[in-house]
């Protein structure tokens, strides 16, 4: 009975118990990502400035909103928030919405609350389109550098170093003063704001998506992707693409925190999104002349910037703790 | 436990938190070492075996792995209730370990005599002409080449095997009463495998003291061990000395393991491979771990952990349907 | 490493040179002229213009414009539009100007952001790095002028300490300690400002680099070989996460000009910064193009300060 012959094991057997649950993706990356309490924060945040911006946008354009940000009161002006209004003073479509004041007036009796309103989505656009710029620029650059790399254009000049120097060339510019330097030549506008500083920031992107590309490319799928006479152009967006997104999707989450606080930046200095348009950036720096008689209108909207950005960044970086796979083996 | 018993790790539990359960990784396992033998622990990849090792140490890092129940007794003083300081001076000293990654085991900024000497220099009072010199001879000892200019190298200088004798020397400094040597081999070439084992094999005759020897591979456990403790699923399945291990496997699990070693009279035939994969530590099958995998399960296997069955002179295996039909 | 010398040297300047071309096409081919040759700037009549324009060869084409630009640049006699002085003069004053505050905030930063990284990596899910990794968050988020008015305010009312320039108007007759006190009372807050958003990412990265190696193989080996933790920490893992570092140090140069824009805005410091806030404010083109590539100079230098100093630390990298 010590001797058990090969052939005896090679039976049928049932595998009646599964071996470990079968999950999906999402699954797993949801199971991982609810640990992190502050990205969970960050994420309910997001969406909830998300949604406020998009209800904003909604109630405060159109020839008559529902609440007015230019709507000038002068005879209202610096209230502070909570404030009631001085009802006989005021025409009877000058009455605020909810007949309060909700977060004060500025300095020309402009309500804070629908200007907050407004430039939440005026913040949200200048990120989202800032971002997507420079991470459209990034994969394109990071894509071809990676993947067409070794392909030579003049003897000895790659389509992977010309790109690479190109990116050298542009990190020599100290970021914020080349942005402030090329906003303050263009005429004043908030398309020219997210345009620069979405050609102004691609560069991480493309390093390291081309660090992605550079890798997976020499992977055996790729090989047996290229062996099954796929196009090159599938190879990237199929086969590739899908595999290097995830950094990609965290800097961007970061880069957005980032180009909000360019935006205010660029408004402190007076080279911000121009009226009517009104911004968190240029309501907090109009609010600094007023810092000791309206400290609300100081406060209101930087407080609200950095529970924003703080909400970006959380977010981010629990996408990446938990996208990270050499993080999340370590546990 | 006899007086002979120099390690004994009782009813070990070793657990990590995954994802929305529990890993039990090492699921109540005993073994002994003696003095002056080598014991093997063999089994597959991620059966408990380094998790095991390592928690006799204390090097698990705590958290995530979480050390549940059981006892480790070495030479009298109980590791696991042992001070965090009493520990430190008893690694090294007294218990040292070889890891099974040769190239990354070594720090890349510090040179091979800063590495060596600190383990000798931490646990004893020694002058630097005399450090200098125990390195020489430790070095020597190891059989490395020139062990004079060796000092002065980065471990990025020196090929695999070359740094594993770093990790021996390294591991010999203060003359331990046991080294447990975590795969030592696995990740040298073939050639350098053999020398490292014969180097391990003459070093534990010399120097008179205990090894414990984890590894998966059964052509080392037989070139090596006086006894061998077989592990599936975070638990022994079977234990003895090496010929009853391999003469007579009283297991299914050491059976098919055997039975898929290649050998001449199996030449031209298809080899044997135990069917299934382990199982995943967080969702272990109810019963015997083994049972899905297993040619003679019966539905009680389904049902309950098996207990040890005793087939005397000190062999044991966890099987006791196998037990029952011993004498058929 | 005589030929990587070389070879970097070779490849920096070729970057310099499309460095300064692609900065003097920016200013050229954005629309809008110089304030001062602007034909609709009332305080000049034609025949000035006229004259402004050859001075300064603004009728001719654009790469000799390039070309006299640079020449002028490199023999020193570039001048400012706005005042006629010499812009080099110029910025060696402003630079003289920012240093203190360049070197107080880098020290802030290196030296508060290494026990903190170390700490929260060590202590890694303890309340400390819980804390720690919370501030950094909450600092590299908040609006840089939004902190720096709630700070003067805090600062101005608390310890009526003058905080805005850099001295107290009218100081000047003070004995030497008073004026000194006055220097440094005005200096720790914008170099402490400057500081937090350095310390916030630093320390974050210190961390990670530090848990990066916490997990290596060689510290277990460290552990094992029953070292104290004080030595596998500050010796064993320290020593390795450092190694990035180092090149770092050569990258902080260009934050001699780069982010004190706002800073030296709010606190009226007539540093680098705020001259060329005002230089773009004036389309002054000279100072623009001349910060730019000084500062393209000093991020090319820092790059290649940081190449030399990992061959010396990494044993690993020998030429």
């Amino acid at each position: 009975m010590t001797n058990i012959q090969a052939k005896e094991f090679n039976q049928n057997f049932q595998f009646d118990q599964p071996l470990a649950p079968k999950r999906t993706r999402w699954e797993e990356f949801w199971l991982l990502f609810r640990q992190n309490r502050l990205a969970i924060l960050g994420l309910f945040i997001f969406i909830l400035f998300f949604l406020s911006a998009l209800i904003g946008l909604f109630l405060t354009s159109g020839t008559n909103p529902v609440f007015d940000p230019a709507l000038i009161r002068l005879q209202e002006k610096l209230r502070p928030p909570l404030a009631e209004p001085h009802l006989d003073s005021l025409q009877p479509e000058e009455v605020p919405r909810l007949d309060i004041y909700l977060m004060g007036t500025d300095d020309l009796g402009r309500d804070v609350f629908a200007r907050m309103l407004q430039g939440a989505w005026v913040s949200l656009t200048v990120g989202f389109v800032a971002v997507g710029i420079s991470v459209l620029i990034g994969i394109f650059m990071g894509g071809i550098a990676g993947y067409f790399g070794q392909h030579m254009l003049i003897n000895t000049i790659s389509v992977d170093t010309l790109i690479m120097r190109i990116v050298d060339i542009m990190l020599c510019f100290p970021s914020f003063f080349l942005i402030l330097t090329v906003v303050a030549l263009l005429p004043a506008s908030i398309y020219n704001i997210m345009i620069v500083i979405g050609l102004t920031s691609w560069m991480g992107t493309t390093r390291f998506v081309r660090a992605e590309f550079l890798s997976l490319r020499e992977q055996d799928f790729v090989a047996a992707a290229k062996a099954l006479g796929v196009s090159n152009f599938r190879i990237i967006f199929r086969h590739i693409m899908p595999n290097a997104i995830a950094p990609v999707l965290v800097s961007a989450t970061i880069g957005i925190a980032s180009a909000i606080l360019t935006e205010a930046g660029l408004s402190f200095l007076g080279f911000g999104v121009p009226p009517p348009h009104a911004t968190w950036g240029n309501i907090l720096s109009n609010g600094k002349n007023f810092i000791f008689d309206a400290p609300w209108l100081t406060f209101i909207p930087g407080i609200a910037i950095l529970i924003v950005v703080l909400s970006f960044n959380l977010f981010g970086e629990g996408l990446r703790d938990v996208l990270n796979p050499k993080l999340r083996e370590r546990g | 436990m006899t007086n002979d018993t120099l390690l004994s790790v009782k009813d070990l539990k070793v657990y990590f938190p995954a994802g929305d359960g529990i890993a039990r990784a090492v699921d109540g396992v005993s073994f002994e070492v003696r003095r002056d033998e080598t014991v093997c622990l063999v089994g597959e990849s991620g059966c408990g075996k380094t998790v095991s090792a390592l928690s006799i140490l204390r090097l698990n890092p705590v958290p995530p792995a979480e050390i549940a129940g059981g006892r480790i007794m070495f030479d009298g003083q109980s590791l696991l209730k042992l001070d965090e300081e009493s520990m430190r001076r008893l690694r090294g000293k007294h218990i040292a370990m070889v890891f099974q990654e040769p190239l990354t085991s070594l720090n890349p900024v510090f040179t091979i005599g800063d590495q060596i000497g600190e383990a000798v220099s931490i646990h004893e009072n020694i002058g630097t002409e005399a450090l200098h010199r125990r390195c020489v001879q430790l070095l020597k000892s190891v059989g490395m080449p020139f062990p004079e200019q060796r000092l002065k190298d980065y471990p990025h200088q020196l090929s695999g095997g070359q740094r594993q004798r770093v990790m021996i020397a390294m591991a010999l400094a203060c003359a331990p009463r046991l080294i447990i040597a975590d795969e030592p081999t696995t990740a040298l070439d073939v050639t350098v495998q053999a020398q490292i084992l014969q180097l391990f094999k003459s070093i534990q005759k010399k120097r008179s003291m205990s090894l414990l020897y984890i590894t998966h591979d059964l052509g080392v456990v037989a070139n090596i061990a006086d006894r061998v403790y077989v592990m599936y699923a975070g638990a022994i399945v079977e234990q003895g000395n090496t010929v009853q291990i391999f003469r007579h496997a009283c297991h299914p699990y050491t059976q098919g393991l055997l039975a898929s070693l290649p050998s001449r009279l199996k030449r031209g035939k298809r080899l044997y491979s135990i069917p299934g994969v382990v199982p995943n530590p967080a969702f272990k099958p109810k019963g015997c771990p083994f049972h899905p995998r297993c040619p003679y399960a019966e539905p009680v296997c389904r049902e309950e952990f098996p207990e040890m069955c005793d087939y005397g002179d000190g062999h044991l295996a966890r099987c006791p349907v196998l037990f029952d039909k011993r004498d058929l | 490493m005589i030929s990587f010398v070389g070879r970097s040297v070779v490849q920096k300047t070729i970057t310099l040179f499309f460095v300064s071309v692609v900065s003097f096409l920016i200013i050229h081919l954005a629309p809008g002229k110089p304030s001062q040759v602007d034909p609709l700037n009332p305080k000049f009549t034609p025949e000035m213009v006229e004259r402004f324009q050859k001075e300064f060869h603004l009728d001719k084409p654009l790469y000799v414009q390039y070309i006299y630009f640079y020449q002028d640049l490199f023999t020193g006699k570039t001048v400012s539009w706005k005042d006629n002085q010499s812009v080099l003069k110029k910025i060696w004053e402003r630079f003289l100007n920012s240093l203190p505050l360049f070197i107080v905030g880098t020290i802030f930063t290196w030296t508060l952001s290494f026990p903190v990284g170390i700490r929260s990596a060590i202590f890694r899910g303890r309340l400390f790095d819980r804390s720690a990794t919370f501030l950094s968050y909450l600092l590299i988020s908040i609006p840089g002028f939004f902190f720096a008015y709630i700070l003067i305010i805090f600062v101005v009312t608390r310890f009526h300490v003058p905080v805005i320039g850099m001295e107290t108007f009218g100081f000047v007759n003070a004995s030497l300690p008073h004026v000194i006190m006055d220097r440094i009372w005005h200096l720790l807050l914008p170099a402490g400002l400057g500081a937090t958003g350095g310390v916030a990412v630093l320390s974050r990265y210190v961390r990670s680099q530090m848990l990066e190696v916490e997990g290596q193989d060689y510290i277990r080996t460290a552990w094992a070989k029953g070292l104290p933790p004080e030595q596998v920490h500050y010796k064993h893992a320290l020593r390795n996460a450092l190694l990035p570092f180092v090149t770092m140090f050569g990258l902080i140069l260009p934050g001699l000009i780069g982010g004190s824009v706002i800073i030296e805005s709010i606190f009226s410091w007539p540093g680098m910064g705020r001259m060329a806030y005002e230089a773009i404010l004036a389309r002054d083109y000279p100072v623009i193009l001349t910060v730019n590539f000084v500062s393209a100079v000093l991020v090319l230098a820092g790059t290649f300060i940081s190449d030399l100093l990992y061959i010396v630390v990494d044993p690993r990298i020998r030429l």
